[in-house]
Parts: structure tokens; C-alpha cells; sequence
């Protein structure tokens, strides 16, 4: 539906160089990113409003490179909702409709929907200024759908909202996209919206994609240092291979005085021996052993044993912060509030933790190398 | 001790403002009691004071409006473009502002009077100590202000409400004059009002490319002027009342829609 062919350009000082992407029909695909990863710019450029030096950009089918943003026939939420302040909330959702001169009731029974589905009815008499943030937003977003473009384009829409209207926006886009079957293609720098709204997530550093992925996939199985550390990846170490055992499935890393065990997974690609590996693990995936608890044969080859150092008070969660006898590691570990009660923790308590070797992430550390997903 | 010092600061710029304010008002009630002009309104409708009116008037609506017409266009590019050439541009659009309207009306006179001047008597426009001259210079003096003023209001609009108006359906024509004009619309009556009074206030120039000759020339800051020079104050009170007249009318038009806003 969407198809970006090694576009590059140039926007001052920032650089987009041979980039790929591919959006299904009917798809929910994402865009996640820290700020300054050129989401948006790859977002505009789409739209229309910068010109790229080379490459193609496909939209149906049609190559439509050269054409101009009105040409493309398709929908745009910003950041900021960006409504014509001088006109009425109706007419702003009508805006479009009006350029190109279709009669109300052609369009009224989709208007009607949108506005019962984004419960704007009352507003429509408005002025824009007096509406709140998330009433713009909503505002915006019926204005973009109104003539029904089968490409729908976010640029983060949600980045300036509360929580409790962000969350109820999301579950907005979520039944529009389900009910109306547009392509949605969402920029967001938000971990949490890109996976409870995405089909399909592609993580962007430095106007280069560096995963595209389902979005277990990508938090699971991060093919980069970068896609790891912005999943949320609490510990990743320096490590080196030691050993693959193919028939067993499972390779050896050593780090410092330690070694630990760690499952191979299928379509992730083995590590040869003696290769320096980035490896790691989730901070809610370590393990904190109840005394004299006999020990699950999985569980067993990576054991350490230290002492609660620090321990972080947030509000469903608690963070322990563990520190080895040798002191050589120290692990992030997230414990739910109930678990964090039943095993008393407090600062300075010995405990041992277990690094379950089916969640041990490892990614050689020449795949952090840029790479161009086509 | 430290809020003691800023409610003396505070009283002491309060006081300074009104003082200031305070002068201006004695200026004009200094002369109009103390000089007390006979026969006010009875001079006012007379036809030696209609007339600079009249011509005053029709110029400097004239002037604006050939002015702001070229104004927005050349506003609106300075607005957007920003490249080193533009700002090159930029500069020599100010010049007007900073220069004497005095040199700025010999500079007019020098290109009137010369080759071009005489290049374009041949074709019927004569432009020297003419009222075309009157337009010429109140022109000349106020178009790079209304540019000025004009590119504030469109730097005020963010281009991207452009873009969104033009991912909706909107050519660039359209985008300008369905969103980002009707958005800088009180910027603009503003700057038709600052633009047009000025004109009528407009001497230096107008004076020496157009002379002062009565009935022809003579606009109301001409009248002004001739009448100081003729000892005939009372005429140029009155000449002076209608300008104030025109500045109070002004300031009250630009106050109301600098004002006025979207939330009304």
C-alpha cells in the first residue's frame, strides 16, 4: 500500500539515506523511534511535503514521487491537531469536503459515524480555540478521515495528551481501524502505544529502520543494541562465546568469572565460537529464588548469588537493584508489588537469582553494525 | 525591604508613563485653547480645507491600496522563504523605514525628473509636481512599512496549517487564500489602517516630488505647512484637528481588531 524504494533526502542538517519501507493493506503499521529519528520527516516526506533526492514513493501501486500533497489522496494527523482556528469544529471536519465541493449528503453518513465514534457531536458548533487538547485531537482526526482515503498517516498524535485520554484515544484508532480497514501508518515515540496499536512495528535510529518485526518479535528477540536498549532491555552485558552446542540448541557465553547458558532460538542466528556477544536480559525476566526451594533442572546453570543493593518504590512495581558476592554484576530485576511482599525483600538481604537461559537475549556485536532491512 | 524597592520602581515607571502621556494631551489642548481657532467648524466645511481633504483622501486610499496589493504577495515570500538571498532582499525592502522621508522624496525627484521621467512624459505619465506624484511618493514611502507589517502577520501562521490544508484536497492558491489569508485577517485591516493613515500624514516626500501647489498638491500636511508659512494658524489648527481626527480613528480601527481574536 505504501512502499518507500531507496528514498534519500536532505533536510539541513539531517540525512535520510536509501530508505526502505513497506506497508501492507489494511495494515496497522508503526513507526517507533526516539526523538530525532527522522519518524516524522519519513512521514511528511510521504505526505508530500519534502521533496526527495532520489528513490521512489509508491502509494497503491502508483509511483507518486512527483506529485503534490493534494494529489495523493490521503490522511494526515499531526502532533498538534493543527485545526483552522477561524473556522467551527464542523467545518473543519467538512473542510475537505468543501475543497472539493462534494455534497454534504454524500459524506454525512460517514460524518455521523465518525463523530458518534469519537463522541464529538456536541462540540461541532464550536470554535476550535475553545477546545481542550484531546477534543482537538479528536477533531482532527474525523477531519482526516472524513472522505474515507485508504491511507491514514499519524504523526504521533498522542505525544501531548493524559494517560486516561491517550488510552481512550488509542481504543478510538483501534476500532476505526478495525471497522473502516485504512492502512494506518503511526509515528510514535511511545513503546507502549506502538504495541497495543501496531500489527507491524519498524524501529527507526538515525533515519535508518534497524527491525521490523511483529511486536513480540521486537521485544523478545531485538536484532540491535539499539532495538534492545529502546525495548527496555535493563541488562545487557559484554560477553564472549565459549561454546555452541547445536544438538542441544544452546550456547555457552562467559563474562568475567561467570558463564552462563542460553537457549539458541530457531530463526535467530547462531554465534560462532569465541565471538564477542552482547547478551541480556529483561529485568522482569530474572528470577529471585525462595530459599530452600528446590531448583527446576531450567533454571539451574545460571545462578548468582549476591544481595538486594537498592531497592525502587513505583507504583504497580518494584525495582530491585542486586549486586553479586564477586561484585562483578549487577541486575535490574521488576517484581510485581505482590511478589515483592510475599518475598520480603529489604536492602542488604542475600538472595540468589536465576537467569532463565530461554530468556537470554544474545546478538553478535557486529549485527550492531547499521543494516538495511528491504 | 526588597518588595518596598519594587513598588518604588513600579510607581516610578507608572509615573513616568503617565507623564508622558500627560504631555502629549497638553500639546494639543495647549493649542487648541490657549490658541483658541475662530470659527472651527465653520472653516472645517469651507472648501480651502475640503479640498486638501478631498485630495488628501483620495491619494492615500489610492497609495494603500496599490501598496498592500503589492505588499501581500511580497510579504507572504519573505515570509516563507528563508534563504540568504531573501534576507538580502529583506534589507533593502527596510530601507524606506530608516531613511528621511525628505531623501527619500529626492531621490524620487532626481528619477522623475531625469531620463526616466522624461521617458515617460513621452508616453503621457508625468509624474513631477503632479498628483500622480502625490501617489507616487505616499507609495513609495509606505509600501516597504506595509511589508513589514504584513510579514509579521504571516509570520505568525504556521506554515504546516499550509501543508495540512494542502494534504486535505487544497492547491498552494487555495491553501493561501482559504486558510493562511482569512488567518492573518485582522493583521491585515491593521496594517490597511496603519498604512492608510500614514499616507495621509505622509510630507517629506510628497513635498518634493510633488511640490505644493494648491489645489493640486496640496494635501493636508502641505495645508499644514503653508499655513504656518503664511501666519494663518487657525487654518492649520484645523488642518491638524482633521489629522488627529484620522490618528484617533486609526488607533481606535487597529485597537479593536488587534483585539478582536478567534475566541470572540
Amino acid at each position: 500500500m505504501i512502499k518507500l524504494q531507496d528514498i534519500s533526502l536532505k533536510l539541513g542538517n539531517f540525512k535520510v539515506n536509501n530508505f526502505f519501507m513497506n506497508v501492507r493493506p489494511g495494515e496497522y503499521y508503526i513507526l517507533l523511534g526516539p526523538s530525532g529519528a527522522g519518524k516524522s520527516v519519513i512521514l511528511q516526506t510521504i505526505a508530500g511535503f519534502y521533496k526527495i533526492s532520489s528513490g521512489k514513493i509508491l502509494l497503491r501501486g502508483i509511483d507518486v514521487t512527483e506529485l503534490s500533497p493534494e494529489e495523493r489522496a490521503i490522511g494526515f494527523i499531526p502532533q498538534n491537531s493543527f485545526l483552522f482556528p477561524n473556522l467551527t469544529v464542523r467545518e473543519n471536519i467538512l473542510f475537505a469536503a468543501n475543497i472539493h465541493k462534494i455534497p454534504f449528503e454524500k459524506v454525512k453518513e460517514f460524518f455521523e459515524y465518525l463523530i458518534n465514534i469519537l463522541e464529538i457531536e456536541y462540540l461541532l458548533n464550536n470554535r476550535v480555540v475553545h477546545l481542550s487538547g484531546g477534543e482537538k485531537q479528536k477533531v482532527a482526526i474525523a477531519r482526516a478521515m472524513l472522505l474515507k482515503p485508504d491511507i491514514v498517516l499519524l504523526d504521533e498524535p498522542l505525544s501531548s495528551l493524559d494517560m486516561p485520554l491517550r488510552k481512550k484515544i488509542v481504543s478510538t484508532l483501534l476500532q476505526l481501524h478495525r471497522e473502516t480497514n485504512i492502512t494506518f501508518l503511526h509515528v510514535t515515540h511511545d513503546q507502549e502505544e506502538a504495541f497495543i496499536l501496531g500489527d507491524v512495528i519498524s524501529l527507526i535510529f538515525n533515519g535508518q529502520i534497524e527491525q521490523t518485526s511483529k511486536k513480540n518479535a521486537l521485544y523478545f528477540f531485538p536484532r540491535t543494541l539499539n532495538v534492545a536498549l529502546f525495548t527496555g532491555m535493563g541488562n545487557i552485558f559484554n560477553g564472549k562465546v565459549i561454546s555452541v552446542d547445536h544438538e542441544n540448541h544452546q550456547v555457552t557465553i562467559s563474562y568475567k568469572n561467570y558463564c552462563f547458558v542460553a537457549t539458541l532460538h530457531e530463526h535467530r542466528p547462531s554465534p560462532s565460537p569465541s565471538t564477542a556477544v552482547f547478551f541480556g536480559i529483561r529485568a522482569e525476566e530474572v528470577m529471585i529464588l525462595r530459599d530452600g526451594e528446590p531448583l527446576k533442572p531450567l533454571l539451574e546453570p545460571n545462578i548468582l548469588k549476591g544481595k538486594v543493593k537498592s531497592i525502587t518504590e513505583k507504583t504497580a512495581t518494584h525495582t530491585i537493584f542486586f549486586i553479586d558476592d564477586r561484585e562483578e554484576i549487577e541486575l535490574e530485576i521488576e517484581l510485581s508489588n505482590l511478589v515483592y511482599r510475599r518475598l520480603e525483600l529489604f536492602t542488604g538481604k542475600s538472595i540468589q537469582v536465576s537467569l532463565k537461559k530461554s530468556s537470554i537475549w544474545i546478538s553478535p556485536e557486529d549485527f550492531n553494525k547499521k543494516y538495511i532491512v528491504k | 525591604m526588597k518588595s518596598g524597592n519594587r513598588l518604588k520602581q513600579l510607581s516610578f515607571s507608572k509615573g513616568l508613563l503617565y507623564f508622558v502621556a500627560l504631555y502629549y494631551c497638553l500639546l494639543v489642548v495647549n493649542a487648541y485653547i490657549f490658541c483658541k481657532p475662530c470659527n472651527f467648524f465653520e472653516l472645517l466645511f469651507s472648501s480651502e480645507v475640503l479640498k486638501p481633504l478631498r485630495l488628501s483622501l483620495v491619494s492615500s486610499s489610492i497609495a494603500s491600496l496599490l501598496s498592500i496589493s503589492i505588499a501581500i504577495p511580497c510579504a507572504y515570500s519573505l515570509s516563507r522563504n528563508r534563504s540568504k538571498f531573501s534576507i538580502f532582499i529583506d534589507t533593502i525592502i527596510d530601507i524606506p523605514i530608516f531613511l528621511s522621508p525628505v531623501a527619500l522624496g529626492s531621490l524620487l525627484l532626481i528619477f522623475f525628473s531625469g531620463s526616466s521621467g522624461l521617458l515617460l512624459k513621452k508616453v503621457g505619465i508625468d509624474v513631477a509636481f503632479s498628483f500622480l506624484g502625490v501617489i507616487v511618493a505616499q507609495f513609495s514611502i509606505v509600501t516597504s512599512m506595509a511589508i513589514r507589517l504584513l510579514k509579521s502577520a504571516f509570520d505568525s501562521v504556521d506554515p504546516f496549517y499550509e501543508k495540512m490544508a494542502r494534504i486535505l484536497g487544497c492547491t498552494r492558491s487555495q491553501a493561501f487564500f482559504k486558510v493562511t489569508l482569512p488567518m492573518v485577517q485582522n493583521g491585515l485591516i491593521s496594517s490597511i489602517v496603519i498604512v492608510w493613515a500614514r499616507c495621509i500624514g505622509e510630507f517629506g516626500a510628497t513635498i518634493m516630488l510633488a511640490g505644493a501647489m494648491p489645489g493640486l498638491t496640496e494635501t493636508i500636511p502641505i495645508s499644514i505647512f503653508l499655513s504656518f508659512a503664511s501666519a494663518d494658524v487657525d487654518r492649520a489648527l484645523i488642518f491638524t484637528g482633521v489629522l488627529l481626527m484620522v490618528s484617533v480613528a486609526s488607533l481606535l480601527t487597529i485597537k479593536y481588531f488587534s483585539r478582536r481574536s478567534y475566541f470572540l
